[in-house]
């Protein structure tokens, strides 16, 4: 859930306290989220150098992997994970696929921006969200229409 | 005895606190900038608009850098830390006013004492039309009100006269620290609530992080594509709904204390 933004120390206290009680669930195999972040982990390491897939692609550059990483440790806990990869204009893609008719694929940009394409059943979707840390509500309620 | 439904109502009013326990009340616009920030171009700008604000920081946005190396007996792969710099942290010479400009909005916060609403919510508006000078923000995707309190008399063993609903102790065990968050819909309204409670145990020699932290947050569901028309009934709403949980959340003999 996005916060108001505080400066003092007991925002501060206050933050971390919260933080520490997520990361605890998201140690959990059932609730955590590590199977991604160990994707995206992957896709920091294979392709942060210009033309990693030998056809020229662009590098993904830690704004977009950084923006990646929130937006999974924002998802809820015990939600259904995206397969994580990149793009050859160096977007973080994450995907959540449940049949040939029905998907979802977020892209992240370096500059903030999740560009979304989604379908369903004989509908296509697709728009374009300014990130703010969390993954914003229509792409959770999209995600989960995908995942049944 | 079951307790009556919420209602709405602006026109319910709540006493007046003369010692308010808060220590940052924070308005906070989040609102992407639509014109490119140039770090110099925009120091000098706000020194020149914001006069008063005399301390002008770099803020340093942490961005996560995996290593690309993978080691021999593939350990798990270190991370590296980068700070990119996303906009100032101002401050008026007494310290008691605090502006972030990012590119992703904007959080004005006052900190003790906290004066009265009308003077906080002037300011952070005026400091507002700054922002939207500078940044040309199309909408406003969330605006929050946040009040964080502390109650320093609150301890573990005296939590039931602040609190009407302490936390439970399995067999009489003694309680050793308190975190609760909740949040709220407010029915019929685009706005949610979030309230922390925080309680840890004293560390010796500290004396900033001892009593019961109270955490309001009062934030819009739905952006608002008219900020300038619909910014001063948001935050008369908001507030009102910060003053109704409070109120709400705290018993008549805690209250007493700061009136």
């Amino acid at each position: 859930m996005p916060t108001t933004l505080g400066f003092g120390a007991a925002a501060r206290s206050i933050e971390l306290k919260t933080n520490q009680q997520r990361s605890a669930l998201r140690q959990s195999t059932a609730l955590g989220n590590q199977p991604a972040l160990d994707e995206l982990i992957a896709v920091a390491q294979e392709c942060h150098e210009p033309n990693w897939d030998g056809y020229g692609a662009r590098a993904v550059t830690p704004r977009a992997l950084s923006d990646a990483f929130r937006f999974l440790q924002s998802l809820p806990y015990g939600f259904p994970l995206p397969s994580v990869g990149a793009e050859p204009d160096g977007h973080v893609t994450l995907e959540w696929y449940s049949s040939v008719r029905r998907s979802l694929s977020v892209s992240i940009d370096p500059d903030g921006y999740l560009h979304f394409a989604a379908l369903m059943g004989t509908n296509h979707l697709y728009g374009t969200f300014t990130f703010f840390e969390t993954a914003p509500r229509e792409l959770l309620r999209l995600i989960r229409e995908v995942c049944g | 005895m079951a307790k009556a439904p919420f209602k709405f109502d602006l026109g319910e009013t709540f006493r007046h606190l003369s010692k308010p326990p808060i220590v940052e009340a924070i308005i906070h616009w989040q609102a992407r900038s639509q014109k490119e920030w140039e770090a110099e171009g925009l120091r000098a700008e706000l020194s020149k608009l914001l006069p008063e604000y005399t301390t002008c920081d770099p803020m340093q946005q942490l961005q996560v850098d995996f290593a690309a190396e993978i080691s021999e007996d593939e350990k798990p792969p270190l991370t590296r830390h980068q700070h990119q710099w996303h906009g100032y942290r101002l401050a008026t010479k007494d310290n008691k006013y605090i502006a972030q400009f990012t590119r992703d909005g904007l959080a004005v916060s006052r900190r003790q004492p906290y004066q009265d609403w009308e003077e906080f919510s002037a300011e952070a508006k005026r400091v507002w039309q700054v922002f939207t000078s500078v940044a040309q923000p199309v909408d406003v995707q969330r605006l929050g009100v946040r009040f964080i309190n502390r109650l320093e008399s609150a301890t573990f063993e005296n939590l039931g006269d602040f609190l009407p609903d302490p936390p439970t102790c399995p067999s009489n065990l003694p309680l050793n620290e308190l975190f609760y968050q909740s949040s709220f819909t407010v029915p019929g309204q685009p706005f949610g609530v979030r309230v922390i409670k925080l309680m840890q145990r004293p560390v010796e020699g500290q004396t900033q992080n001892t009593g019961l932290f109270l955490d309001f947050d009062v934030y819009t569901e739905t952006p608002l594509s008219r900020p300038d028309e619909e910014l001063d009934d948001s935050l008369k709403t908001m507030r009102w709904l910060k003053n109704k949980v409070f109120f709400d959340l705290l018993t008549d003999k805690a209250i007493a204390l700061y009136r």
